[in-house]
């Protein structure tokens, strides 16, 4: 066996960083506040205020708040995310050139010239943690009241490999931030792993085995999935249940020519894992040369949207050179240079492949991350990030000059297989191709995806975003919205509402008054050019005041459907004048 | 793969049995996934079906749906039925519309991709309720007509609002384009919105004579049941035009959610599912 191992590549040294629940903490509420973030109806990230009254992660919205009453819900929003985690990064960044972005909470680096740097790996892991949390709690800094008992959970590891780095690094977190159980308000056994756990994980070199043998099989899904599709792993991981191989250690026990003829590549992948040897695995052609597009803005860019765009059309120049070699990109590199000199870079790893959509997200992400620390240092020049010396000149962003993508590490494509005729969810190619192709002739933000989105006016009842582009829902279009229109809905919802007249059948204007009742049914109406029209029926008024605890978000309606010889329409009134808000054509 | 078994022989009986099954199977496979009817022909909803010979579109034809109110229902309606069966709607020109009461008729939100050609402040209705909106002050003309010929090449299907800009030659340009690919143009003109392209001879011409409400009274109820009265004419078997009554209403008292029921009077109707792509993909059926 040792013999067969000294042949092999070392596995990479890797320390990587775990912020468990760092979406909550992004929403910038405070770690104190009990905060749960939502997708889907399912919690996904709490905050250590919400850990403590025993809302988890996994749970449904309705379990979570009968946990806790006072619970705050946020929906998730990844770009929120990937813009707070920018100004870790730019912590970390001070440290060691090189990280590389998992997920916003989730990172590492390759450990080796740091340690040497700083004189040890258990060195470069406190200083990484001090930093990391140091910029967690600026983020919370909103909330002072905040007591200092609720430290943000944060996993900090050095060992052999990327992936075992990364399960190592999100035990280590969750062990630093769960719960003494004699402060659960919750379920009173559910507190694993150690409470006040060290939240540092170096292990020596060789010894990731060992480390890794304990722990669960289920453990294979953690880590992020830079090594096969989510739906492969859960199979594996399911069918290695079935068969008894409840640790990783016991896996890792088999000999691997059984494991290969048994399950396959993805099997011997995860072995390796399990081994603590996974870059064996890795592709030796690691940086594909000179593939690498950039491009020059020349008047420098101004907006995200704008940079997005090309970073899209860059990308999928990237791919075909890729293509051509039958690779596929898994880490990109986009470097972004802004006129005013400052250079921002940023590694992006992705389970899978990155695809032209992906990178382009990357890209917005990394460049809002920017903009708002940008801002923010502006705001308050004696900030702690970042040089003010260039910043505080309060000038106005400069614009991006030039943004360089460069595939930084491929594997060989192994190739996609499609269904026999459509994949339900998977956009296919000659409709992504055609989509890129109409954004370049019409500009960015002109070809949308619509959606369903929340609201009690119809114009709020939709909602349209770039194509491709994921992001918050405006509202849960399901939910019971008093006040809203009833089925069946307008089928045309104009943007800008035109002023028309209602009037009584003494030529009087209709109004509504403060109990919600017309002043006297409507029987003509006009237009804006005077030529009145019959009502032939109507109903209403349905009264909405909205949010009237907010001067700014205020607004107090009353609409009527009204049945004219044309057609039927929904008027509303609102500060003394009926518009035609839609029809239902 | 539906021809019968040929040759004899009791070895190769069960063979041939095996493949029998197989291809039944296959087509049972293909019936779920596949777009119904044959060649790439796009289905209509049931409701609809009975509008167009063999109840769904030809690939490469073009409607056009226009006259008095309800043109705009009727064309979502239309579009629903290939989109439910996975195609993919591009609409352009066409701002104003609501997505919601695209989805209570049953269009999964998910395959579509809105255009939009015009600055967003020209998609209002102008003064007059009958004589529509200004002219679009964006994108025209020539630049209109590449971004519609990019169009026909992404989608399946191409819903065409009154915004879009057309002359008839380029129009005539885009119909051969879209015969080409299999792309199936609509274009609607609504009763409130003048279209800025003239659409002549198309495939099929669906004409709204008329719509009449039901549920508004004088002060109570609510728009809840319309009848729309569609005349279909077009080339070859439709040449003779011939008159529909479609119903659209809203189940008040079922326990059927808010999804409004259209359906063909006299048939059956059929729940649309308002939840779209993520509700049950078969429309529910419910007796009168």
């Amino acid at each position: 066996m040792p013999g067969a191992e000294a042949g092999r590549i070392q596995p990479l040294r890797t320390l990587a960083v775990c912020c468990e629940g760092f979406a909550a903490l992004a929403s910038g509420r405070g770690t104190a506040v009990p905060l749960a973030v939502l997708s889907g109806n399912r919690v996904v990230s709490v905050t250590p205020g919400a850990r403590l009254e025993g809302v988890r992660p996994g749970m449904r919205k309705r379990e979570a708040e009968s946990m806790c009453p006072m619970l705050e819900l946020v929906a998730a929003d990844p770009e929120r995310d990937a813009r707070a985690f920018e100004k870790v990064m730019a912590a970390l960044e001070q440290l060691a050139p090189r990280w590389e972005v998992t997920s916003p909470g989730r990172c590492s680096v390759p450990s080796r010239g740091p340690a040497r740097f700083f004189g040890g790996e258990a060195a470069v892991a406190g200083k990484v943690l001090e930093a990391v949390r140091s910029a967690i709690g600026g983020l919370a800094r909103k909330d002072p009241t905040g007591p200092a008992s609720h430290p943000p959970a944060v996993g900090v590891s050095v060992v052999d490999g990327p992936w075992a780095a990364a399960v190592l690094a999100e035990r280590a977190a969750r062990a630093a931030g769960s719960v003494p159980s004699h402060l659960l308000r919750g379920a009173p056994g559910s507190s694993t792993g150690n409470p006040g756990g060290t939240p540092i994980v170096v292990v020596p070199p060789g010894a990731a085995a060992r480390h890794l043998g304990g722990l669960p099989t289920a453990a294979l899904m953690q880590g992020g999935g830079s090594w096969g599709p989510a739906e492969d792993r859960e199979h594996l991981v399911e069918v290695l249940e079935r068969l008894g191989l409840h640790t990783l250690g016991r896996y890792a026990n088999l000999e691997p020519s059984d494991v290969l003829s048994r399950f396959g590549r993805l099997g011997l992948r995860a072995h390796d894992m399990a081994r603590g040897a996974e870059s064996s695995l890795l592709c030796p052609s690691e940086r594909p040369g000179d593939l690498e597009v950039s491009t020059v803005f020349d008047p420098p860019a101004t907006t995200v949207e704008q940079v997005a765009f090309m970073a899209r059309s860059s990308a999928v120049q990237m791919q075909a050179g890729l293509a051509e070699r039958g690779l596929v990109c898994t880490r990109v590199l986009v470097s972004v240079r802004t006129a005013g000199g400052d250079r921002i870079d940023r590694l992006w790893r992705d389970e899978g492949a990155l695809d032209p959509s992906g990178v382009a997200q990357r890209t917005r992400w990394q460049l809002e991350g920017w903009v708002t620390r940008n801002a923010a240092s502006r705001e308050c020049p004696p900030g702690t990030d970042g040089d003010p010396a260039d910043r505080d000149g309060a000038a106005p962003d400069p614009g991006v000059a030039s943004l360089l993508l460069r595939a930084d590490q491929a594997i060989p494509h192994q190739g996609d297989q499609l269904g026999l005729w459509s994949r339900p969810g998977k956009t296919p190619e000659r409709v992504e191709k055609g989509v890129a192709r109409l954004d370049a002739m019409l500009g960015p933000g002109r070809v949308t995806s619509p959606r369903l989105g929340g609201g009690r006016s119809p114009a709020e009842r939709h909602d349209k975003r770039p194509f491709g582009v994921e992001g918050p829902d405006g509202g849960e279009p399901a939910a019971p919205w008093p006040g809203a229109p009833p089925s069946p809905q307008p089928t045309l919802v104009w943007r800008d509402p035109q002023p028309l007249g209602l009037f009584d059948r003494e030529g009087a204007p209709v109004a509504v008054n403060g109990r919600g009742l017309v002043s006297a049914p409507p029987a003509v109406c006009t237009d804006l050019s005077g030529r009145p029209e019959e009502v032939l029926s109507w109903a209403g008024p349905w009264c909405i005041d909205e949010r009237w605890w907010d001067p700014l978000g205020q607004r107090r309606r009353a609409r009527i459907q009204v049945l004219l010889g044309s057609g039927a329409h929904l008027v509303t009134l609102e500060h003394g004048q009926w518009r035609l808000e839609a029809t239902y054509d | 793969m539906t021809e019968a078994v040929s040759p004899a022989g009791a070895g190769q009986d069960t063979r041939n049995l095996r493949r029998g099954t197989g291809s039944a199977e296959l087509e049972a496979i293909i019936g779920d996934t596949a777009p119904r009817g044959h060649q790439g022909f796009l289905p209509l909803v049931d409701a609809l079906a009975p509008l167009v010979p063999g109840g769904a579109l030809r690939p490469g034809s073009s409607l056009h749906v226009t006259g008095a109110a309800g043109a705009t229902t009727v064309a979502l309606g239309i579009v629903a039925g290939p989109c439910r069966a996975g195609g993919w709607l591009g609409c352009v020109g066409f701002p104003q519309l609501g997505w919601e009461a695209a989805t209570e008729l049953g269009l999964p939100l998910g395959n579509v991709v809105d255009v939009e050609l015009t600055a967003p402040s020209s998609s209002s209705p102008s003064s007059s309720f009958s004589s529509g909106q200004g002219d679009p002050s964006g994108t025209r003309g020539s630049a209109a007509a590449s971004v519609l010929a990019a169009m026909v090449d992404a989608f399946d299907i191409v819903l065409c609002g009154p915004a879009v800009p057309l002359g008839d030659a380029m129009l005539g340009r885009l119909r051969a384009r879209a015969r080409e690919r299999g792309v199936v143009l609509v274009g609607v003109t609504p009763a409130m919105g003048r279209s800025s392209t003239r659409w002549s001879r198309c495939d099929v011409e669906l004409k709204v004579r008329n719509t009449r409400w039901n549920g508004l009274g004088q002060g109570w109820g609510t728009l809840s049941e319309r009848r729309i009265t569609v005349e279909v004419s077009g080339r070859g078997v439709l040449a003779r035009p011939r008159v529909h009554e479609l119903i659209l209403e809203t189940p008040l008292l079922s326990g059927r959610g808010s999804g409004p029921v259209l359906r063909r009077a006299g048939g059956t109707p059929e729940v649309a599912d308002a939840t779209g792509g993520s509700g049950p993909r078969e429309w529910l059926g419910r007796a009168v």
